[in-house]
């Protein structure tokens, strides 16, 4: 069960770099490249928002294996675990 | 059989008075000025300088950001493109079926100083990174040459592309590129001037420190009233004041115009530009002469065809005089009848972008017959010309003479001469 204020803030971010149109949802499966339209350079701003704003740091070599906003919640749950520990 | 001719067909400026030519036009002949102090932008515990000419609801961030490149930090970009998209729908390029086809549309369009407000933002949140990361879009927003590639990706063109650096006579180079590619048959149209926006401490304290800005000063005339801060010619000139904007005009070959069907409204009858060879900031009285010569010469006329000079005048001490010898050498004993003026009173000094929206008002003022006045001006009896002050004139223009100079010794002269419709 993804966090829901994190998914929220993780949302938020993604709007903001990608400048959604408020009327597109936003769902934890929806796509980063194919469904919300983040291309390369926009991947790396809301990887460096979501750097900024919940202060993990974020891998590059990590990149690749997130497609899905679920999948980007996801693993800022852990990097933030993973710090904290 | 003579070169076709190159003629003008779509012109906009977007400026501190207005964010359209139209817009700045009626306040620049309605003597008003678009210079305020802002410390709300300019914050004065880092900026030496808090007066300028900024231009408000478009750009970046702003309710009037155009959605198409929203991504792109930089102001000069957005200025750019907003300016290549009203003188393209002038000239009906927009609507026209089925178009010009896009590799035979140059793109022209400069800058003296890209996208450093982007980069100043993003050193400052790159500091506080826990990583050595920067924003992706900093590079692309940075490039002087994003400018010209929005216009080029956001119009569909795909002709010869080239985004000049000549500090404060960029648009002027720019447009004279383009009119020699044209000439050259690279390209049947072309998207062409410059655009401008360069707020960061470093850019204006620097200037401010060479003495080429106007300073803060208490005893100043613009310390109780900002809109008199720029004062071409003004005996009391101290500097130019700093503002942002674009400038863009579409050029066309005559023939291409006809076959397209696209109304010119002026012809851009010569062109000049050339080097001092003498000093990194400092005018060289006769190569800015020269300049003019040159300008006048390419567009095949004599001195006394010139109906009004439309000045570089930046309000700062060197520059108007050298300037006004040049005009007195070249014109001689016509000289003080002839009408001189600057926009700059009204607008500021949008750098690289100036001597585009000059051309753009020059084309305005050919079409109006009106001469836009040098506001805030106080006569300096060194500097005796006509700088029809304050107060816009009619006049019977058929050319025009439009120069700027830049930083690094870089001259630009340019000759606009009316289109009879008859």
């Amino acid at each position: 069960m993804l966090d829901p204020q994190l998914f929220d803030g993780v949302c938020g971010l993604i709007r903001s770099v990608v400048k959604l149109d408020p009327s597109v949802h936003i769902a934890p499966e929806s796509t980063l490249v194919d469904d919300l339209g983040v291309d390369s350079l926009d991947l790396v701003s809301v990887f460096l928002e979501v750097q900024d704003a919940f202060g993990v740091v974020v891998d590059e070599e990590d990149l690749n294996g997130i497609v899905s906003v679920a999948d980007l919640v996801a693993y800022v749950e852990e990097r933030r675990a993973s710090q904290a520990a | 059989m003579a070169p076709d001719r190159i003629v003008v067909v779509g012109h906009a400026a977007v400026t501190c008075l207005g964010p359209d030519l139209d817009t700045t036009w009626q306040g620049l002949v309605a003597g008003k000025s678009g210079l305020s102090s802002r410390p709300d932008r300019l914050d004065p515990g880092q900026y030496l300088q808090d007066i300028a000419g900024l231009i408000d609801g478009v750009g970046p961030g702003t309710p009037g950001e155009d959605p198409a490149i929203a991504r792109l930090g930089s102001r000069f970009v957005h200025f750019g493109l907003l300016a290549a998209r009203q003188a393209w729908a002038e000239a009906g390029l927009d609507r026209l079926e089925p178009g010009v086809p896009g590799d035979r549309v140059a793109v022209v369009v400069g800058s003296g100083l890209g996208g450093l407000d982007l980069y100043h933002a993003e050193s400052r949140r790159a500091s506080s990174r826990k990583t050595l990361a920067t924003g992706p879009y900093l590079v692309p927003g940075l490039i002087a040459n994003q400018a010209a590639g929005q216009v080029a990706q956001q119009l569909g063109l795909h002709g010869p592309s080239l985004s000049p650096a000549n500090a404060c006579a960029t648009g002027g180079h720019a447009i004279a590129a383009a009119a020699l590619m044209l000439r050259g048959g690279e390209a049947d149209l072309a998207v062409c001037g410059a655009s401008e926006s360069a707020f960061t401490p470093e850019v204006v304290n620097g200037f401010v420190t060479m003495k080429a800005m106007l300073a803060r000063k208490p005893g100043d005339r613009s310390a109780g009233d900002p809109s008199q801060a720029s004062r071409p010619f003004s005996a009391d000139r101290a500097g130019f004041v700093m503002a942002e904007g674009a400038g863009i005009l579409v050029l066309a070959t005559e023939s291409a115009a006809r076959r397209y069907g696209l109304r010119p409204l002026a012809v851009l009858e010569g062109w000049a530009t050339n080097s001092d060879g003498f000093h990194v900031a400092q005018p060289h009285p006769d190569r800015v002469r020269r300049c003019l010569e040159l300008a006048i010469g390419h567009a095949g006329i004599h001195p006394e065809q010139v109906d009004y000079y439309n000045a570089h005048g930046t309000s700062t001490s060197v520059n108007d005089r050298v300037e006004t010898e040049a005009v007195k050498a070249i014109f001689g004993d016509r000289a003080e009848a002839l009408p001189v003026s600057s926009i700059k009173g009204a607008v500021g000094h949008a750098l690289g972008a100036a001597p585009a929206i000059e051309a753009a008002v020059c084309v305005r003022a050919l079409r109006e017959q009106v001469v836009p006045p040098t506001i805030n001006h106080r006569a300096d009896p060194a500097l005796v010309l006509d700088f029809v002050p304050d107060k816009a004139r009619e006049a019977r223009l058929g050319r025009i003479l439009s120069a700027s100079f830049g930083f690094g010794g870089t001259n630009n002269a340019l000759v606009f001469g009316r289109w009879n419709d008859a």
